[in-house]
């Protein structure tokens, strides 16, 4: 056996794991599970709950924490003994003396770990028959957190993500003992960028999110594995619908990206799905300079008709909030039927063309001896990232800060203001001169910037002494500096050979999806070498280079078809002559805009995604589209087949799976590439097969369809979606010796919640159904009647009662604060 | 009657200033060790003394010590621990007031063997003229170059900060003492990493009692055979014992280990006071009780513990048979439910529990099944608490049952108190 | 008082101490808890605006501030009297009835434990073991010991503290917000 494993026995099962591995996920591996509220694996251990308590065979004290306590050579543990199950209920009990029983009202009743150990684990009856303990009832401590100080168990999670892991101001725990209470300083609201994750983390009903509150029973979810659509990070998410109305996001552990945190910026962009204002039937503008609301045909029919004689007056403008699919249907539109050469996403400015490579990865920050913000403010523009950073610096990494003084200052280790391209050629030929200088490596005592005393040094020639003696570095830049001068960067980069990824160069581009649009060629400039396959199949395509996005603002072309983005706020812009948009929610562009398209968000349909760091990721459908909303792909297909198209794929399965057939970049990918979240790692950006490592996906066991419901998120906060539930989630792997329930279904003829793939069926009127999405069937015709059922009337034959709708603007911060306005008068009927 | 070895001088008028205690043999002890010992050897020295931590679990000295690294690439640090809160405790708080040299003393010989340049004081906050009296004995020491830099001509130097706390009877469990001292909640810590290897500031860290510093002086001067010679076979020396409560003369009276508690109770203390004796607590608030059956037991660390209690901190509290035992109980549990630090769950509200039930039954609502939910509450903490602090709470209550059960018998059937049950009886 | 302007409550001399303390720890957070007990000294209390200010000098956030404030029981999170009276509860004082003295004390005084004087003289409060409890009962007057206590002769402490009695330790200023010294 090698030397890193150790052979322990846990409940009688031999096995063999790696050194320093803690009891609690040894057993994990083997599916036995050891109840946790304290722990977190992304946390330091802290002991502190005691439910873990295992009995260990020849210890001193013979309870152990199995969340603190690390595997030793022929342990021999027990979580079944009777000391085990004695010292668990135990702990229970003392948990719940001070417990309230208002799990009726509690909105984590079904999900809450309190409730359900007790009910695994638990003594069954009560033996206090003292005064609880009483706290003035629910609180609000930030502006969407909620905070009921009785049901607190004290696990100190929320506390220890917020001076651990998001290493700001924050809930700590006031007093002490059993006066110990959760709280923040004095009339000080908890508003941080990340405030949503201690809900998410709560093991109880304690902390609870305002949007959420009273608003649904996690039993009446169902659970879809999604990707966030604010950043281009490509955070993880899972997507909790409740009769087809997205409740609520959450985290999904990826520990490429996100270790399972989410920013609120992500967690709260639901609540434009179902805003008042969504866009949700197709509008013509009238005689008077009014939309008004017509059929899919004839909006479409009336689009056709205004296409100009002359291709190249043609512009079509992508919103990188759209994936793939949908850029890939209306490059054929484009470049291939309408044969114009206009075809752009909107952040097109900030790509680096097809020649240089990025090593650098989100995840890069883990190992880092060197962050380098240059010109870039990670902080500001995609959120999720600085917790990563944040990670990084933990761990050993110093941060550098050049350029403007961005928001992280307060982390930064060391910091130069001034203009980040001119210092980043004076640092590199610094860094390039030959030195031998010895490095002292004794760190200590100087304290971190973020510790009290410590400081931001700008002492340059110590940050370059710094950077010298870094093994790995990752540069940070972000959309902004993009252009020519971080070409020079990037090949700066790896002349100084740090382009060993994970680290390099990290691009945090604006936008979602800008790396898919430009993987498949969304770009002004046609990279002819690469995209010779799709020459071919789409005979007689336009090849040329095109405008840039900025350009088709300023009104350059006669015609802009606008597809999830907003070209009209750019400065210096003008309409065109005729203007199509297809949009979700109204912004300036439909203001002026000939006719408007209602557009599906990304919960709607099914997408592949592909993050700032190139990986490629599968977006699942959660809900149908609202209203006569269509995804953008389905929108141009219908338009290729009003020009004579035919042979489309029919949904985006096909969609991405034509991609893969003709795209150079995405040789190959199929949906069948997406068994887990994360798992293949595309190089970035695209040319011509480059010899760049491709994923074996021959590796990948083919599992139809598309992706697992339940996540195997170990634990993402209290929700452990398979950690042994009794009715939810995923089955824990087969004990030796077990059968697997999903075998035991099978032979029982049963259907097996694990294998359950697609949300219900909720097909009415006949209409057919793939991939969850009803595709767009207008029979081309001039008649202002729709052909068959409208998707609208479909959405409201299901029977799903009156949605609750948030009467506020799009601005997801705007949103917040009216739902606080709204919600002022508190639910708990004031008991304050 | 036995001889004085860490109280000695402490009679001396004026012994508190530098000077005095100069004159009287101070700073002899470190004199010698820095000329005849190297740091390694210092070590052997102490542990061949034989003396044995003062501050409650009895680990020995020299031991400790050489758990440390050598040469660590990392500053080392001394702790002292001077947060005396355990109840029926007050030795250090004369040992900092009437000897502030003896300990700083130590701390220097302490510091020298072990290799160490920086020592902070962990003083009580409640301790403020402690706390004022040292700095001035640091202030004093510094400028005759017993501390500072490059001591008496060696190359040894030595800073040492007084450190006050702020009332948090926990900060004196070694690892909340060091998460206190880095200015964060007195909350202990996981163990591994021990102290001794990543302790203040993860930098290896040695944690001793003021009384076991305070020691080391003497132990230098008359040499470590001698100090073995004190004491018992396991428990070598003297030690500082706290008599307190019912006996006419309560005092700190220092004994060779080995005593026997009559001895302590009877001839130093005069005897009990106001009443027959009933049950005495030998090592603090955390140490089991006994009974007068227990008497003729030796006060080491060894004797008390086969009696079935422990010698913890060196307070002996004495209770005489006026007392009810049941409030004694809910007394010592109200101490441990205010200190509690609430990090984890039995302690935190197991000790809550404890009080309300004994307050309950000392209000007169007992009920008859309290007896054993009090025992199973008193299982439920012990052994499953982070640190020993949970255990603490639960001794008094089960060597009480164990020892005076009716009275508790008495409180669930009668709602009141066996002594005023004899009392309504001898009137009737 | 004078020293409560809007620039912050705690006085250069308190701030200079402070720093003075921040420079003999290896760690300048080390130094919190003396400091804090630096401005306790100032204002007889630690008010959420000096936790404030306090949370400023160590670069920490002012919910750590309050969260060390309310475990050190030390600290006084409300005004308190001129004389805190500290009657030590546990168990050796208590076996020499220190719930006599404690009851003497707040009946002389006509309060209850942990309430203060309407004179804004004395507060009683109880405390855990202070260290002295071979001369029991003992109280802790501004914290500095009173040993072996008469429990039936409390007044005596009483009168010579509002005596300034020199071997008595002496009154401390205490503060009080400005908007409620107005409201008495
Ligand atoms: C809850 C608790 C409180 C303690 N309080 C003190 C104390 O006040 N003073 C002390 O010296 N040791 C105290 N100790 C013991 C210390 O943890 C530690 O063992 C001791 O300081 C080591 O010093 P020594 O080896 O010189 O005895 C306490 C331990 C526990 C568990
Ligand atoms: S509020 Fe929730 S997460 Fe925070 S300590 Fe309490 S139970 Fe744990
Ligand atoms: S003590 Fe192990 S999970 Fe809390």
């Amino acid at each position: 056996m090698a030397d890193d494993l150790v052979n322990i026995t846990i409940d009688g099962h031999q096995m063999a794991v790696p050194k320093g591995t803690l009891l609690v996920e040894a057993a994990r591996q083997i599916g036995i599970e050891i109840p946790v509220y304290c722990y977190h694996p992304k946390m330091k251990p802290v002991g502190a709950c005691r439910v873990c308590l295992v009995e260990v065979e020849n210890q001193r004290r013979p309870m152990m924490p199995a969340c603190t306590t690390t595997v030793m050579p022929d342990m021999v543990v027990h979580t079944r003994s009777d000391n085990a199950v004695e010292a668990r209920g135990a702990v229970l009990e003392f948990l719940l003396i001070n417990h309230p029983l208002d799990c009726p009202v509690c909105d984590r009743a079904g999900e809450c770990d309190l409730q359900d150990f007790t009910q695994k684990y638990g003594n069954g009856n009560t033996r206090f028959i003292e005064q609880k303990r009483h706290f003035a009832k629910s609180k609000q401590v930030g502006k969407n957190v909620v905070l009921d100080r009785e049901r607190c168990i004290m696990c100190q999670r929320c506390v220890r993500f917020c001076e651990e892991i998001a290493m700001e101001e924050g809930l700590v725990i006031v007093d002490r003992g059993n006066r110990s209470e959760i709280g923040t300083f004095e009339g000080r609201s908890f508003d941080s960028k990340f405030s949503g994750n201690v809900i998410e983390l709560c093991p109880v009903g304690a902390l609870t999110a305002k949007t959420y509150r009273f608003e649904s029973r996690p039993w009446e979810q169902q659970h879809y594995a999604g990707i966030c659509n604010v950043s281009s990070l490509g955070v993880n998410i899972t997507v909790d619908v409740r009769y087809d109305e997205v409740v609520r996001l959450r985290g999904r552990m990826n520990d490429e990206i996100d270790d399972g945190w989410l920013s609120d910026k992500c967690r709260y962009s639901h609540l434009a799905i179902h805003s008042d204002d969504r866009i949700l039937s197709p509008m013509v503008r009238n005689d008077q300079g009014q939309l008004t609301k017509v059929s899919w045909a004839a909006a479409l029919e009336r689009i056709v008709q205004a296409f100009p004689e002359n291709a190249s007056q043609i512009g079509l403008a992508v919103g990188t909030r759209l994936s793939v699919e949908d850029g890939h249907m209306l490059l054929r539109l484009g470049r291939g039927l309408l044969k114009t050469p206009n075809v752009v996403h909107e952040h097109e400015a900030e790509s680096l063309g097809t020649n240089t490579t990025l090593t650098g990865r989100v995840k890069g920050c883990d190992a880092a001896d060197v962050i380098l913000c240059l010109g870039s403010d990670p902080a500001k523009s995609h959120h999720d990232f600085e917790l990563r950073i944040k990670k990084g610096l933990r761990n050993k990494a110093r941060l550098i800060c050049i350029g403007e003084q961005p928001a992280l200052v307060g982390y930064a280790d060391y910091q130069v203001i001034g203009v980040a391209s001119e210092l980043w050629s004076k640092l590199k030929k610094e860094l390039k001169k030959e030195t031998t200088e010895e490095e002292s490596g004794l760190r200590f005592p100087k304290p971190r910037p973020w510790e009290a005393g410590g400081e931001t040094s700008q002492d340059w020639d110590a940050l370059v002494k710094e950077i010298r003696g870094a093994e790995n570095v990752l540069v940070v830049v972000s959309g902004d500096i993009a252009g020519q001068g971080l070409q020079d960067v990037a090949r700066d980069v790896e002349d100084l050979g740090w382009n060993t990824a994970p680290h390099g160069v990290i691009h945090l581009r604006s936008g979602v999806n800008p790396v898919g649009h430009e993987s498949i060629g969304l770009i002004p400039e046609w990279d002819e070498d690469g995209n010779q396959a799709l020459a071919k199949a789409w005979e007689g395509m336009n090849t040329d280079s095109g405008l840039s996005y900025a350009e088709m603002c300023r009104g350059k072309t006669e015609m802009l078809l606008a597809f999830g983005c907003n070209p009209l706020a750019q400065p210096e812009s003008k309409k065109p002559k005729f203007l199509v948009q297809a949009a979700t929610h109204p912004d300036e562009t439909t203001e002026k805009a000939d006719v408007v398209l209602p557009l599906s968000m990304w919960v709607e349909y099914n997408g592949v995604y592909i993050s700032t760091d190139g990986t490629v990721q599968f977006n699942r459908q959660a809900i149908l589209p609202l209203g006569e909303a269509q995804p953008a792909w389905s929108i141009a297909r219908e338009l290729c087949l009003r020009l004579g198209a035919s042979d489309l794929p029919e949904n985006p399965r096909a969609v991405y799976s034509e991609v893969g057939s003709l795209h150079a970049a995405l040789a190959g990918a199929t949906y069948k590439d997406f068994q887990t979240p994360g798992q293949y790692h595309w190089s970035y950006p695209q040319q011509a097969d480059l010899g760049m490592p491709r994923p074996d996906l021959s590796a990948i066991p083919v599992k139809e369809p598309d992706m697992p419901m339940w996540m195997p998120a170990p634990l993402t906060g209290s929700t452990v979606e398979g950690a042994g539930r009794l009715h939810r989630g995923q089955t824990p792997p087969p004990v030796p010796g077990q059968r697997d329930p999903r075998e035991i279904a099978k032979l029982l003829g049963l259907n097996h919640p694990m294998d359950r793939t697609a949300p219900p069926a909720l097909t009415a009127g006949g209409a057919e159904k793939k991939d969850g999405y009803i595709p767009l069937r207008v029979v081309p015709s001039t008649s202002a009647e729709p052909a068959g059922p409208t998707p609208a009337g479909r959405h409201h034959e299901i029977g799903v009662g009156p949605r609750r709708r948030v009467a506020v603007p799009v601005a997801q911060t705007a949103l917040l604060e009216a739902s606080d306005a709204a919600d002022n008068t508190t639910e708990d009927g004031g008991e304050e | 009657m036995s001889t004085l070895v860490i109280t000695e001088l402490m009679d001396i008028e004026g012994i508190d200033g530098i000077d005095t205690y100069v004159k009287n043999k101070g700073y002899e002890g470190l004199k010698k060790a820095l000329k005849e010992y190297t740091p390694d050897e210092l070590i052997e020295y102490v542990k061949a003394s034989g003396l044995r931590g003062r501050g409650g679990a009895g680990f020995p000295t020299g031991l400790k010590w050489s758990f440390v690294p050598k040469n660590p690439g990392k500053p080392k640090y001394l702790c002292v621990n001077c947060d005396e809160s355990e109840p029926g405790t007050c030795k250090d708080r004369d040992m900092v007031t009437y000897l502030p040299h003896q300990l700083l003393e130590g701390i220097a010989i302490c510091c020298y063997a072990v290799g160490i340049n920086q020592a902070f004081i962990y003083i009580r906050g409640e301790m403020l003229e402690g706390y004022e009296i040292l700095e001035k004995a640091v202030e004093e020491a510094v400028q005759r170059n017993f501390l500072g830099d490059n001591i008496l001509g060696t190359d040894f130097s030595l800073d040492v900060v007084v450190h006050r706390g702020a009332g948090a009877y926990i900060c004196g469990e070694e690892s909340a003492l060091l998460s206190s001292l880095e200015g964060e909640r007195g909350f202990p810590r996981l163990k591994p990493p021990f102290p001794a290897v990543e302790g203040l500031y993860a930098c290896p860290t040695v944690i001793n009692n003021v009384e076991t510093l305070s020691t080391l002086p003497a132990i230098m001067r008359k040499g470590a055979e001698w100090y073995s010679s004190l004491g018992t076979e396991r428990s070598k020396g003297t030690r500082v014992l706290c008599l307190s409560g019912h006996v006419n003369k309560p005092g700190n009276y220092e004994l060779e280990l080995g005593a026997s508690m009559r001895h302590l109770i009877e001839e130093c203390g005069g005897g009990v006071m106001g009443g027959e004796l009933k049950a005495i607590i030998p090592g603090g608030a955390s140490a089991p009780m006994l009974t007068k059956e227990h008497l003729d037991v030796a006060l080491d660390f060894e004797a008390i513990a086969a009696a079935g209690s422990m010698a913890g901190s060196g307070a002996v509290i004495v209770i005489n048979d006026k007392t009810c035992i049941v409030k004694t109980c809910l007394n010592l549990d109200q101490f441990f439910e205010e200190e509690s630090c609430g990090k984890c769950t039995p302690c935190r509200e197991g000790t809550k529990w404890l009080v309300d039930i004994l307050t309950r039954m000392v209000n007169g609502h007992g009920r008859p099944e309290d007896i054993d939910l009090l025992k199973s509450v008193c299982n439920n903490i012990l052994g499953n608490t982070f640190c020993p602090l949970g255990d603490s709470a639960t001794s008094c209550i089960m060597s009480a049952f164990k020892y005076f059960p009716e009275e508790f018998e008495h409180y669930a059937h009668h709602g009141c108190s066996i002594l005023e049950g004899k009392k309504e009886m001898a009137k009737s | 008082m004078s020293d409560a302007t809007a620039k912050g409550l705690l006085t250069e001399e308190t701030k200079t101490r402070i720093r003075e303390l921040m420079a003999k720890y290896p760690k300048a957070r080390s130094a919190i808890l003396p400091a804090l007990h630096v401005v306790q000294e100032q204002l007889g209390w630690v008010p959420e605006e000096a936790q404030d200010e306090v949370a400023q000098m160590f670069e920490m956030t002012p919910a750590e501030v309050r969260s060390l404030v309310t475990f050190y029981y030390m600290y006084h999170r409300k005004p308190v009297g001129k004389y805190v009276l500290k009657v030590c509860r546990s168990i050796s004082c208590w076996l020499r009835r220190s719930e006599d003295v404690e009851h003497n004390l707040c009946e002389h005084l006509g309060i209850e434990c942990g309430e203060t004087t309407e004179d804004g003289m004395f507060t009683v409060v109880h405390g855990e073991c202070i260290a002295a409890c071979v001369n029991a009962p003992a109280i802790q007057v501004n914290d500095r010991f009173l040993l072996d206590v008469d429990p039936d002769n409390v007044s005596e402490i009483i009168d010579r503290l509002k005596a300034g009695d020199p071997r008595y330790p002496a009154a401390v200023e205490s503060w009080k917000r400005p908007e409620e010294s107005k409201g008495e």
